[in-house]
C-alpha cells in the first residue's frame, strides 16, 4: 500500500486528476474515470439499491423505477480487480462492508455527511500520508450547506494528524465565502474618486443617471462600493 | 482515542439577570474574580453568544467574543480573554456597535482584548493572523470562534469546551459552520479534546445519523402500503375500511380527516 491516495469526486475539478496514485471513486464515478482513461482501485458507496415508485396518474398503474446504480456492472468490475466498499450489504454485490462502527469508535466521532467523509476517514485509518481530492467541489446547494462541513471536519482531522491533504483548484472546500479570512477587509487600492472616474470612463463620459442618484458607500472615507438608486 | 463527549449540563441554565451600569458590573466582576479558585490548566471554555451559553458551568478559563461580555455579566460569570475581528461598526441607526471605553476598562481590569485589527483608542493585542496562517498552512477562518480555536491550539491547550457556539442562524450555518468544523477536526487530530455543548448544530448531520444510514421508516410515509403495489386496486377501500385497518390497541386513534390521496 502506497502513501498517497486520490479521492475522486464527480465535480468539475475532477478534470485535473493526474491519476498518479491509488484512486478511490464514489458511486458512478467509474464512468468518468473510464472516459478520462484513468485508474480506479476502490469504489465506495453508501447507498442501497434505490427503487422508488412513480405515480403516473390515477388511470395508469404505479410503476417501480429501476435502481439508479448499475449494481450488476459494478459486480463484474470486481472480477477485474476493483475493490468495492459499501456501507450496506447489497444482495448480488460482492462488496466489502465499510467498518463504520469500528471507525466511529476509533476516532470518536460519527459526523459523516457524505461518502467522501467515509473515504477520508478510511484513508486516515489505513495510514495514508497524503490525500489528494479531485472533483470534491461541493458546488451544489445541498452539498454546500449540508455536506461540506463534514468533509472539512475530516480534512482538518487528517491535517491535525500530520496527513497532507491537497484540494484541487476550484473546489469550495476550505475556502472563505469572501475569499479572505473573517473580518479581514480588502484593501482599497484606488482613491475615493476612483468610483466616479471609473463610471465616467465606462459610460463614455456621461453618467447613466444624475450624479445625485448614485450613492457612494464609504467607510472612513475609503470607497467599498457604490449603490445606484432609481 | 477517547470519544468526544457532548456536553450535557446537569444543572439548570443560569438565569440572565438585568444589567446595572457598566462600572457597577465591572466592580462586581472584580469582586467575583478575587474569589475564584485557580482554573484547571490546559482547559478553556470558548463562549459564543448562542442560546446554549446558558449551560456554561464557568469552571475553567473563559474566552468570549465581541459583545459577549454583557452576557457573561448577566450570568454572573467571568471572562479572561475577549476576541474580536472588527473595527468599529455602526448599526442600522448609525450608532457605534462597540464601546471602546468599556473594552479599555476591561483591559485595565486584567481581561485580555484580542483583535485582528489595530484599532485606534482600543487597548487590544494584535492577533498574529499572518503567522498562524503561515504556520498552519490555511486561512480558512469563517468567524471569530475559528480564531479562538486556533489560538487555543497554538497555546497548547489540552481541552476545549464550546458553549453558545450554536451556528443556528442562516449565515452561520451556511457560511461559517464549515470552518469551525475544520478547526475542531484539526484540534482533535492533534489529540486535543474538543467538547461541544448539546444543542449546538456543530458536528451534527441533518438526519441525526451518519450519511447513508436509514433514518425513516416506510410505514411512516406509506402506512397503507399503496407505494408497494404494482398496480392500483380496482376498487379502493372506503374511508371506514381504512380507518378500521389502521386501528390498533397500541397505536393512537387515526385522524378523522383523511388525506386527499385516499379519497380518489
Amino acid at each position: 500500500m502506497g502513501s498517497t491516495v486520490i479521492i475522486f469526486g464527480l465535480g468539475p475539478s475532477s478534470a485535473q486528476c493526474p491519476f498518479d496514485a491509488e484512486t478511490w471513486v464514489v458511486n458512478m464515478g467509474y464512468w468518468r474515470v473510464y472516459k478520462m482513461k484513468g485508474r480506479i482501485d476502490k469504489l465506495f458507496t453508501a447507498h442501497t439499491p434505490c427503487k422508488y415508485p412513480t405515480l403516473l396518474g390515477a388511470t395508469r398503474p404505479l410503476q417501480i423505477q429501476d435502481a439508479t446504480m448499475d449494481w450488476g456492472l459494478i459486480d463484474q468490475l470486481i472480477d477485474f480487480g476493483l475493490e468495492v466498499i459499501s456501507l450496506h450489504r447489497i444482495q448480488g454485490l460482492r462488496s466489502k462492508i465499510f467498518p463504520l462502527k469500528r471507525i466511529i469508535k476509533k476516532f470518536g466521532c460519527d459526523y459523516f455527511t457524505d461518502s467522501m467523509c467515509y473515504m477520508i476517514a478510511y484513508a486516515i485509518d489505513k495510514g495514508y500520508k497524503k490525500i489528494k481530492l479531485y472533483g470534491v467541489d461541493m458546488y451544489d446547494r445541498d452539498e454546500f450547506q449540508f455536506e461540506k462541513g463534514g468533509i472539512e471536519y475530516w480534512i482538518g482531522f487528517a491535517r491535525g494528524q500530520g496527513i497532507e491533504v491537497i484540494i484541487s483548484n476550484g473546489s469550495y472546500l476550505c475556502r472563505n465565502a469572501t475569499g479572505l479570512p473573517y473580518g479581514v477587509l480588502p484593501k482599497p487600492e484606488k482613491s475615493s474618486d476612483f468610483m466616479e472616474e471609473e463610471l465616467v470612463r465606462l459610460t463614455g463620459g456621461e453618467l447613466p443617471v444624475s450624479k445625485d442618484a448614485i450613492q457612494y458607500c464609504t467607510k472612513g472615507g475609503k470607497p467599498i462600493g457604490f449603490r445606484r438608486e432609481n | 482515542m477517547a470519544s468526544q463527549k457532548a456536553l450535557i449540563s446537569t444543572k439548570a441554565p443560569i438565569e440572565e439577570t438585568p444589567l446595572a451600569t457598566f462600572e457597577e458590573e465591572l466592580n462586581n466582576y472584580k469582586i467575583r474574580m478575587s474569589k475564584l479558585v485557580p482554573f484547571p490548566p490546559g482547559e478553556i471554555i470558548i463562549l459564543g453568544m448562542g442560546k446554549t451559553r446558558e449551560l456554561c458551568p464557568w469552571d475553567a478559563e473563559v474566552w468570549a467574543v465581541n459583545m459577549g461580555y454583557q452576557q457573561v455579566a448577566m450570568q454572573r460569570g467571568h471572562v479572561e480573554k475577549i476576541f474580536m475581528a472588527h473595527t468599529q461598526t455602526k448599526d442600522i441607526y448609525g450608532r457605534n456597535m462597540f464601546k471602546w471605553e468599556h473594552f479599555n476598562q476591561m483591559a485595565d481590569a486584567g481581561i485580555e482584548i484580542w483583535n485582528i485589527h489595530r484599532v485606534k483608542g482600543l487597548k487590544s493585542r494584535l492577533f498574529p493572523l499572518k503567522r498562524l496562517i503561515k504556520k498552519y498552512g490555511t486561512d480558512y477562518f469563517g468567524n471569530t470562534i475559528a480564531y479562538m480555536i486556533v489560538w487555543a491550539i497554538e497555546l497548547g491547550k489540552k481541552r476545549i469546551r464550546l458553549y453558545g457556539v450554536d451556528m443556528r442562524t442562516t449565515e452561520e450555518y451556511g457560511w461559517e459552520k464549515g470552518s469551525l468544523e475544520y478547526w475542531i477536526g484539526f484540534a482533535r487530530g492533534r489529540g486535543i479534546q474538543v467538547d461541544i455543548c448539546d444543542g449546538s448544530y456543530l458536528l451534527k448531520t441533518i438526519t441525526g445519523k451518519p450519511y447513508g444510514i436509514k433514518y425513516w421508516s416506510l410505514k411512516d410515509v406509506d402506512p397503507f402500503g399503496l407505494l408497494r403495489r404494482k398496480k392500483l386496486p380496482e376498487e379502493l377501500p372506503s374511508s371506514s375500511q381504512l380507518i378500521e385497518a389502521t386501528k390498533s390497541t397500541q397505536s393512537p386513534p387515526p385522524p378523522q380527516r383523511l388525506s386527499p390521496w385516499v379519497q380518489l
